[in-house]
């Protein structure tokens, strides 16, 4: 294939593209800054994190042992996985995203209502995992091609312990006040 | 005669003001506890710990709360927006006002009417409507299947909660809820009537949407049920109601069973809501106990179960009561 | 075996090992053999077990599809081979096993086969808006949205 030809696939944010980013602070965000309230407010927000049951393939069954007994994500906060987008904080991207799901899961990002963060969870979140190879049809390379994603867990399942590492890295991230509005 | 709030306020406007202060500040504080409640319970149940944040993670619900408060409000775009905004309004007014029925001890109810069983039914009917407002409202598939299921349940499941009550209502000779509390002298009812307590419970079970007559928000059946479409506050609000309603239901039963606010050395408030909070465990109890019940199976129960049961129990009742 | 043995156009070989191959019989049928095959299979009481295909261009300039039939009454696994020109189409079973609707579905999203009388042929596992021609299980296929840049990064 030649360089020049574009990639048919219309994806719709593309990782570190700054045009795209700041299209979308514009869009997003409140009007009005409280900075003090907001400080209070992500206090809040980052100790009670629900989660979206979206479990795409294997790296489902270990987010579903993290919020099982032995490692229980309800003692942070984050054990109330809810099945409506609309009622979920945080989009954790388990699995590998093959290409039928890039509308269903737009889809569902733009249902969540905002603050909204996302954790791609696994290799194939990442970059495509171990099923990325020259001229593959099947993936998407990557969940930050498609959702804003905050925070990468890397592991082919990662353990629930480096889940449990990951939701606390996001509480960081939220206390601190950084999100991709900001 | 009891006490009732008009006794304390010489206008009754103060008095109606007063009493929907105590109950919005009694329902809000019984919510948050009791979401923790059920948490903890679930986790103990499923040999997890729960929330930890706080001393028993009694903290982590105001975080929850002010998280909900923080949200998005969404309204989308293609709901019928007189339907989706009233719903959750309408589903908790009701319960407010039920609240105002219970007497608590033997000296102290909101106001005695005297045909508080009566009123109790009926408007907890208006909470049926509110769950299809929602449904329908949402304009969603998932979120109509879930309203019209509970619609179903709900409608069928009074059949036998009405039918576990009168016999409660022929032994006591009242229909006011004081008057049946009162009635208890020696025995509470729930030992001279066991049919129709366990009648009750299962109906009041499947009359609140709890585990395992919960289809109508099945989790994983129906995305999210009738609230699939709801976001931040307008979703907790359907969460509040939900326990409220469980408030409700298990007052209901102390007082018709449980005998109120009777029971030795401790003043009759403590006894009350020991009982009613005995029962709200039972329930919750049940939810992390029992598999969800298929819509089918869970018609079947009532309507082929249920009900000749608790006929059968109405005339064993009237025949008694007629002998002695 | 004898349950074909009226039908023309089925050519069988026995004497396969079934500890070695998996499976009891294998027949080699034409393409008007399909339905009539699959209809005693039917009728018989076996089900569909698997339906796929392979690409033969290269060796013998034909696509084999392989449907799979078993029963489990007295286990007996029957592999059918159907070879046909990577230009035709073949007869759709759907009629016959309601599953084979997915399955033909899958075939010709992966390999491009046509299916007579299928009652809704379009992509299955690739997004509906995937280009037309594109069927990834070819043995030449491109994929018309990849970059073609050698370290992955397709999309």
């Amino acid at each position: 294939m030649a360089d020049d030809q574009k990639s048919s696939l219309e994806l719709p944010i593309v990782n570190g593209n700054p045009q795209n980013i700041e299209e979308l602070r514009e869009d997003v965000g409140p009007l009005v800054h409280l900075d003090s309230l907001e400080n209070l407010l992500n206090q809040a927000r980052a100790r009670s994190l629900w989660p979206l049951t979206f479990g795409l393939a294997c790296c489902a069954i270990e987010m579903m042992a993290a919020g099982a007994a032995r490692f229980d994500l309800d003692r942070i906060g984050a054990g109330v996985f809810r099945p409506s987008a609309r009622q979920a904080d945080v989009m954790i991207l388990a699995g590998t995203i093959s290409r039928k799901m890039i509308d269903p899961i737009k889809t569902l990002w733009d249902q969540m209502p905002s603050p909204k963060w996302a954790i791609a969870m696994g290799g194939c979140t990442i970059d495509g995992g171990p099923f990325k190879y020259p001229g593959q049809y099947a993936i998407v390379e990557g969940a930050d091609k498609i959702v804003p994603v905050d925070v990468y867990v890397p592991g082919c399942p990662p353990r629930p312990e480096a889940l449990f590492a990951a939701l606390f890295k996001l509480e960081e991230k939220i206390k601190a006040g950084k999100n991709f509005q900001k | 005669m009891p006490s009732n709030i008009l006794h304390f306020f010489d206008n009754f406007w103060l008095a109606i003001g007063a009493t929907i202060a105590i109950v919005m500040a009694y329902l809000s504080v019984n919510a948050i506890m009791l979401i923790w409640l059920e948490r903890k319970l679930a986790a103990r149940i499923q040999r997890r710990i729960g929330p930890t944040r706080g001393p028993f993670g009694l903290v982590q619900q105001i975080f929850d709360m002010v998280k909900l408060f923080s949200k998005e409000l969404i309204t989308p775009d293609h709901v019928n927006r007189v339907l989706y905004l009233i719903a959750p309004v309408m589903i908790f007014a009701p319960v407010m006002a039920l609240c105002t029925l219970f007497p608590i001890s033997a000296t102290w109810v909101f106001h005695d009417y005297s045909v508080a069983v009566v009123l109790l039914l009926a408007i907890s009917g208006v909470n049926i409507l509110a769950i299809f407002f929602a449904g329908w409202g949402s304009n969603n598939k998932y979120a109509l299947l879930g309203a019209v299921r509970a619609v179903a349940q709900n409608i069928s499941y009074e059949i036998p909660l009405i039918l576990s009550i009168i016999p409660i209502v022929m032994m006591a000779n009242s229909l006011s809820l004081y008057g049946i509390a009162d009635a208890q002298t020696g025995v509470p009812y729930v030992l001279l009537q066991p049919i129709a307590a366990i009648i009750f419970i299962i109906s009041a079970t499947a009359e609140t949407n709890r585990a395992p007559f919960d289809i109508p928000e099945a989790e994983s059946e129906l995305v999210a049920g009738f609230h699939t479409e709801y976001s931040g506050m307008r979703f907790g609000m359907f969460f509040f109601a939900e326990y409220s309603n469980m408030i409700i239901v298990c007052g209901l039963a102390t007082v018709l069973f449980l005998g109120g606010w009777k029971g030795p050395y401790l003043p009759g408030p403590v006894w009350f809501f020991i009982k009613v909070y005995a029962l709200i465990i039972l329930m919750m109890w049940f939810r992390w106990t029992f598999p969800r019940l298929r819509f089918d199976q869970l018609m079947k129960f009532a309507w082929m179960v249920l009900v000749p049961l608790a006929l059968i129990n109405l005339l064993i009742t009237t025949f008694v009561l007629k002998l002695i | 075996m004898s349950l074909l043995a009226n039908i023309d156009g089925v050519r069988e070989t026995t004497d396969i090992d079934h500890s070695a191959q998996g499976f009891h019989h294998l027949h080699v049928i034409t393409l008007d053999a399909l339905v009539p095959v699959t209809q005693t299979f039917f009728d018989n009481g076996f089900y569909l077990e698997m339906m796929t295909c392979q690409d033969r261009r290269e060796a013998d300039g034909i696509f084999r599809l392989v449907y799979q039939f078993c029963t489990m009454s007295t286990p007996q696994r029957h592999l059918v081979h159907l070879d046909i020109d990577p230009t035709t189409s073949a007869p759709s079973i759907a009629h016959i096993f309601p599953a084979s609707d997915w399955l033909e579905r899958e075939v010709f999203d992966m390999y491009g086969v046509g299916f007579d009388n299928h009652p809704d042929l379009k992509r299955i596992l690739m997004p509906e808006a995937y280009p037309d021609g594109a069927h990834p299980l070819l043995k030449d296929f491109v994929d018309p949205e990849s970059k073609g840049e050698a370290d992955g990064q397709s999309v």
